[in-house]
């Protein structure tokens, strides 16, 4: 299975309103084609509503959705040509899981032996060749939502849809999924649309990440870019924990060192993993009392108290240069002047 | 202890309250008598015979029979569709015309029985089969919308999208999707719409003037000799309910077992 059918996705101005609820309100998207998009955001952040219109199962107020160069707008969701896995699975119960692997094709009207074939191949990606007689009520979760993987991409579509996947799944099988999602992506060059409101899902498996909120995109960036570089308040506190400083008339920000070269600037984000005691050369540094150490496994965090009474979270790894600092202690520490990321609202 | 032993005497007095008609019928049916009476002084299979040599007991069976499977019918069907319908409309319609669709099990069958009536006057309607049917599924509708109603809302309503996603036009997702994980649930709504116009007495006795069902022709017996003849057919009937709704229990089990609860 090669991605050559691959499409671009793209969503113009859509907004929904339910009565006098806005879920989705002038909403603007473009996704590559075979890119691996997720929309990640608190629950009512429209994230589910969106892909509800991508999927045909909602219509737009207004605003249009483009897959190709097609509007699907006003198409019913089988005349789209979409694969979709969702939470719960959605397995029909009474078929084996070959009768739904082989449904979409039955659908399209394949030859009895393409399905066969393409069957065939497609459990074998997501290796559970040989269980084609099962009923799905015979299958643990895990190998639920692998059927449900092969059913949605069985017949290639140029649009992969996931609805929080994985959240049905406890943790290890989540990340063996994960693991897996990617390797098919990877394999089948599809353009994939997720929706989750677990970030760190999304870190882990998009190409890009559209953070919404309030039926809006708060920042469409990379990753990594969303994690280092966010543009407002409720990006940095969504992704990951940190430090969010005020710059205000009490000192807090300046007493660590920092000075904004705007006046624009409200406040700086600082993530805890930045904070440092070994100080490197050219490093903002500030007097700490440590008034609480937790030790976590790989890391060890600890709660600050800066000079004008401000708190702070650091986290360092414990093959760090130095010993955890004990409860109590009065400590300098530090962080490179680029990593307080400029907040503007 | 104390608490489980009484639930328990409650349960079989229950039990013996409602079994106590048949386990007097029963019994009477095998008698060799000419009159009704228990403890039967004679025993014998006469009654039996006399019911199935009787060509106007069997027409009456026949179309009892007939009248229970069309009725049946239009109300699985009607009844079906309409729990699908009610999922789909405005949730502010829903009490309204869910109210509408279980109304015939409240009022009472005489009063549906004089409404049907006089309807069937203004259209020249009465003693018609046609007319009975279609008042029996109205008052076998309303455990129709109940029990596939009740399968319904625990079904997976992602199912269907899933059937259109796949491919599968609004119909096709529909037979596909949607309707298999409801056919026990069907089948079990059926038997009992059809057990609703088979015992049907009152509106039968409005609208069948010569033609007379079963539980008719065993009203107008009652009326006039009463003879063992009835313990026998009550006894047949009660035998042959029985392994229908055990079928059908069976059905429905083996079929719930097979999808286990995806």
């Amino acid at each position: 299975m090669s991605g050559e059918g691959r499409a671009p996705v793209r969503f113009e101005k859509v907004s929904r309103r339910f009565g006098d609820v806005v879920a989705l309100d002038g909403f603007d998207l473009e996704i590559a084609a075979g890119e691996f998009v997720t929309l990640l955001g608190p629950s009512g952040s429209g994230k589910t509503t969106a892909l509800n219109i991508l999927a045909g199962f909602d219509r737009a107020t207004s605003g249009e959705v483009f897959i190709g160069d097609r509007a699907v707008g006003g198409l019913p969701p089988e005349k789209r040509n979409v694969g979709m896995v969702f939470q719960s699975f959605a397995l029909f119960p009474h078929m084996s899981v070959f009768d739904n692997v082989a449904f979409p094709l039955r659908m399209r009207k394949f030859a009895r032996q393409e399905i066969a074939g393409r069957v065939a191949r497609a459990l074998e990606m997501v290796r559970l060749g040989g269980y084609g007689d099962r009923r799905p009520s015979a299958l643990s979760g895990g190998q639920r939502q692998r059927v449900a993987l092969a059913r949605a991409v069985v017949a290639e579509p140029p649009v992969l849809l996931m609805d929080e996947s994985l959240s049905a799944l406890d943790l290890k099988l989540r990340e063996d999924l994960q693991e897996e999602i990617r390797r098919l992506h990877h394999q089948l060059g599809t353009t994939v649309v997720f929706v989750t409101h677990d970030q760190g899902e999304a870190l882990t498996l998009s190409d890009r990440i559209a953070l919404m909120n309030r039926g809006r995109i708060c920042q469409f960036d990379t990753p990594t870019a969303l994690y280092d570089r966010p543009v407002s308040r409720f990006v940095a506190d969504f992704i990951g924990r940190t430090n969010i400083v005020p710059v205000d008339a009490a000192g807090h920000a300046a007493a660590l060192g920092i000075s904004p070269d705007a006046a624009t600037v409200k406040a700086v984000s600082l993530r805890p993993e930045k904070l440092r005691r070994a100080l490197h050369p050219g490093d903002l540094a500030f007097d700490a009392i440590v008034e609480d150490v937790a030790f976590h496994g790989a890391t060890v965090e600890s709660r600050l108290r800066s000079p004008t009474g401000f708190v702070l979270r650091m986290s360092e790894t414990r093959s760090g240069p130095l010993p955890p600092p004990s409860s109590g202690e009065t400590t300098k520490v530090g962080f490179a002047a680029g990593d307080a990321v400029p907040l503007y609202d | 202890m104390k608490l489980r032993l009484l639930a328990a005497l409650l349960f079989a007095a229950g039990v013996l309250f409602l079994f106590f008609p048949i386990l007097i019928v029963a019994p009477m049916s095998f008698s060799g008598d000419r009159f009704l009476g228990f403890p039967p002084k004679s025993w014998g299979l006469v009654w039996y015979r006399a019911y199935f040599s009787d060509p106007v007991w069997l027409a009456a069976t026949w179309r009892s029979l007939r009248i229970a499977t069309m009725a049946s019918l239009i109300a699985t069907l009607a009844g079906t569709a309409g729990v699908v319908g009610l999922a789909k409309i405005p949730p502010r319609w829903r009490a309204g015309i869910s109210g509408l669709l279980l109304a015939p099990a409240i009022v009472p069958n005489v009063i549906v029985a004089l409404g049907v009536f006089m309807l069937a006057l203004r259209f020249g309607a009465t003693d018609s089969e046609a007319t009975l049917v279609l008042a029996h599924a109205a008052i076998g509708l309303p455990f129709v919308v109940m029990i596939v109603g009740g399968a319904y809302r625990q079904s997976d309503p992602l199912l269907e999208k899933a059937a259109r996603v796949c491919g599968a036009g609004p119909f096709r997702a529909f037979w596909t999707a949607t309707v298999p994980p409801l056919a026990p649930a069907i089948l079990a709504a059926g038997i009992f719409a059809f057990f609703v116009s088979f015992d049907e007495l009152v509106i039968a006795l409005f609208l069948m003037g010569g033609a007379e069902t079963l539980p008719v022709r065993i009203w107008n017996d009652l009326r006039f000799e009463i003879n063992p003849t009835i313990a026998a057919i009550s006894t047949f009937f009660v035998v042959v309910t029985a392994l229908a709704m055990g079928l059908a229990e069976y059905l429905r089990a083996r079929a719930s077992r097979r999808q286990g609860n995806t």
